[in-house]
């Protein structure tokens, strides 16, 4: 059933033409935006969601999906071409990619991962029209402890896991989203909390602006910082254009070379697909964990870093598109983002009157097909966008930074702007824009403090609703369900490990999934 | 950052955290005891006591819990940056200075100063003087951009005319795009 909802909201966008034109549009936006060094699918879909506010809500999620996935995907092209991932879930494809561009085979892979992004997409968003749906049903039953569980679960996890350095730091920037979060008037008793008087704040810090702020103008300060100091890196025209023209030979198939790997191109998925639906992780974890994953199930071990092993450059592209499903679950059925530019597309809904959650299967019965059917019709728009942007990619990607990161920060001062018409936004984008920038150097990830800026709301709510239910009483964390007390097992492991010592928690065998993704991110780091 | 450079900005980092964490502990507990501010002698006894027996209600208990236990984060941080050897040895003129010379150091402080100058000096005053065409509101914001964007590619530019061309032309081609595109297609306000 949930399928022919998703085909038939999908023929209903291929019979708009005009939202399928704003949809390819945006999907090559997207892909450029991905491509160019600098700019990422989270910065893309914030500016635009703050340019867009006015604009039809069908033709606002067409962009925004396209942006979405033609932003991961874009990535791929610039890390092979120049060894310079356009975005971070790309940085897994350069280290197998440039090595292919540099054995003249560029278009090839460019190709290959060109279908695997498909291919991941596609299987992310089955997933979606499939578990979504169930799983809002399940969510129907969740109670304030249990809501309360699940938003604090998240700021814990994307903390524990996107820190590239110390564990503490990602806690300590969910703890700071959290603090964020408590500006403005108390939704439970209407009191005003940390506003220090200022009429400005007693509103709270507006979610689109403070994410605008920490995803985009570090972006800016820290591309031209690197022209400042002469480490910007050259993006030869010459140099992109040679390897893109070098194969002079036929190429293979390059969906023949992918449908090839099917075992691997379903393991990537669902690595995908399962590490997108954890809160705030995202796209660049899922494809570390995909090409790890990859390289240690490989049974040609020996191509690997030599610029002809297929797997090394289609299990990240997977992992990282099929995340793109895989992140919206839990953002359309709890209203908890699954990545960054996830959490960037709630703030989207959000300015539309749509309330992602539990009741949106009941509110909004067919919106989870809808999105389903846009990351559906972009993948299509992938494939022709991808085809046609192949050779002037090259030249987009030679616009030198001093001339595109000043333009950035003006387009993220006027999308800051348009939402509520209030200086002060511009004040939070800037001052947040600093702070992310510093916290940046200091290896702090914007991830953890966005999602306690989105989920610190949810975690005070939910948290004294339970409490003034039970009249005080903690211990219905325990009794309340059995989902309840999952969420306080896991809360409590994940918790545990980073405190025990090392060998400590190796014994009480503490590892698993969550010691995998940490391995793998530290890697990463 | 080399490790122990990030790990002295851990430290400094840290004490940043502790003061800022007992602050927030101190305006949560004004918070917990006079939620609606009122002058302190007109909070009766009678409040405080219902505050103290319904403290779960308080609007100040998550800020209270996240308080603390940015200080417990906070004091672990500093201890893991002193374990691996961080001290705050670093507070030295010719150490300062170097940092101050910093080539990454002086363009993050280039473009937050005219980032700061474009949104709170530029745009306010464009808008307050140059605002004399009725039919093209979005002309202070025009030049206000154009200001911005020429001054930030000439500072991170080379100084050549070629550049300095080639930015006029962009920077002109940029604001005009961006107020065309935004204020009058789109509709949407501008700055």
């Amino acid at each position: 059933m949930e399928l022919l909802y998703l085909i038939e909201e999908f023929v209903k966008i291929l019979l708009n033409p005009g939202v399928l034109i704003v949809l390819f549009a945006a999907t090559a936006l997207g892909t450029i935006i991905g491509a160019l060094p600098g700019l990422t699918a989270t910065m893309g879909i914030a500016l635009l969601t703050g340019l867009t506010y006015k604009v039809p809500v069908a033709y606002t999620f067409a962009i925004l999906m396209g942006i979405y996935v033609g932003g991961i995907y874009g990535g791929s092209i610039s890390a092979i071409l120049l060894n310079i991932p356009g975005t971070a879930s790309a940085a897994a494809t350069a280290i197998e990619g440039n090595l292919f561009a540099k054995r003249g085979k560029a278009p090839l892979a460019i190709k290959v991962t060109r279908s695997a992004s498909i291919v991941g997409t596609l299987i992310g968003v089955l997933a979606l029209a499939l578990i979504a749906p169930q799983l809002s049903r399940i969510a129907l039953q969740f109670s304030a402890v249990e809501y309360f569980l699940l938003a604090v679960f998240g700021v814990l996890m994307c903390g524990s896991i996107v820190t590239s350095d110390l564990t503490i730091k990602g806690w300590i920037g969910g703890l700071i989203g959290l603090a964020i979060s408590f500006i403005g008037y108390d939704v439970i008793s209407g009191a005003p909390r940390f506003d220090f008087g200022n009429i400005n704040l007693s509103g709270g810090i507006s979610l689109i602006p403070a994410m605008i702020g920490f995803y985009a103008i570090p972006e800016v300060i820290k591309a031209l910082s690197l022209v400042k100091s002469g480490a910007a890196p050259a993006l030869s025209e010459e140099a992109a254009t040679k390897k893109l023209a070098a194969a002079k030979e036929k190429d293979p198939n390059s969906w023949l070379i992918t449908l090839k790997h099917i075992p691997l191109i379903l393991r990537s998925a669902l690595i995908g697909v399962g590490i997108g639906a954890l809160p705030g992780v995202g796209e660049d974890v899922a494809a570390w964990i995909g090409y790890d994953n990859a390289k240690k199930s490989s049974k040609h071990k020996e191509t690997w870093g030599t610029g002809e092993c297929y797997e090394a450059i289609i299990a990240p592209e997977v992992s990282n598109n099929a995340a793109i499903g895989g992140a919206t679950i839990p953002l359309l059925t709890l209203a908890v983002p699954g990545s960054p530019p996830a959490a960037v597309l709630l703030g989207a809904f959000m300015i539309h009157n749509i309330r992602p959650g539990p009741m949106i299967m009941v509110d909004s019965p067919r919106f989870i097909f809808y999105i389903a059917a846009l990351i559906l019709a972009a993948v299509i728009a992938l494939w022709v966008v991808g085809m046609l942007l192949a050779k002037p990619m090259s030249s987009i990607l030679k616009i030198p930074s001093v001339y595109l990161m000043p333009i950035i920060a003006v387009l993220s001062i006027v999308g800051a702007y348009a939402l509520n018409l209030k200086r002060f936004d511009i004040l939070v984008v800037v001052a947040f824009g600093i702070i992310g920038y510093i916290l940046d150097k200091m290896k702090y990830s914007a991830a953890p403090i966005v999602l306690g800026i989105i989920l610190g709301t949810m975690i005070d709510e939910n948290f004294r609703r339970a409490l003034i239910v039970n009249k005080g009483d903690p211990s219905f964390f325990f009794t309340n369900s059995w989902i309840s007390v999952v969420f306080v097992l896991i809360i409590a492991v994940v918790i545990l490990k980073q405190l025990l010592p090392e060998r400590i928690a190796a014994k009480a065998n503490f590892k698993g999934l969550y010691g995998f993704i940490a391995a793998a991110v530290k890697k990463k780091g | 950052m080399e490790k122990s450079s990030l790990r002295r900005a851990d430290l400094v980092f840290s004490v940043f955290l502790i003061f800022g964490s007992f602050f927030y502990f101190l305006e949560s507990l004004k918070l917990f005891v006079n939620p609606f501010r009122r002058t302190w002698e007109a909070v009766p006894a009678e409040a405080v006591k219902d505050t103290l027996t319904f403290w779960y209600k308080s609007p100040a208990l998550l800020p209270f819990l996240v308080s603390i236990l940015l200080l417990l984060c906070a004091l672990v941080l500093m201890h893991i940056a002193r374990k691996e050897g961080a001290k705050l040895d670093f507070i030295k003129k010719e150490k300062i200075a170097a940092f101050l010379r910093n080539a990454e150091f002086r363009a993050f402080i280039i473009t937050a100063l005219l980032l700061c100058v474009y949104a709170f000096a530029l745009i306010p005053l464009c808008r307050s003087y140059l605002n004399v065409f009725r039919g093209f509101r979005g002309f202070p914001f025009f030049v206000a951009t154009f200001l911005y964007l020429f001054a930030m590619m000439m500072a991170f530019g080379d100084k050549q005319k070629r550049h300095l061309l080639k930015s006029l032309l962009v920077s002109l081609l940029a604001s005009g795009f961006v107020t065309y595109a935004f204020g009058t297609l789109a509709k949407i306000p501008l700055p």
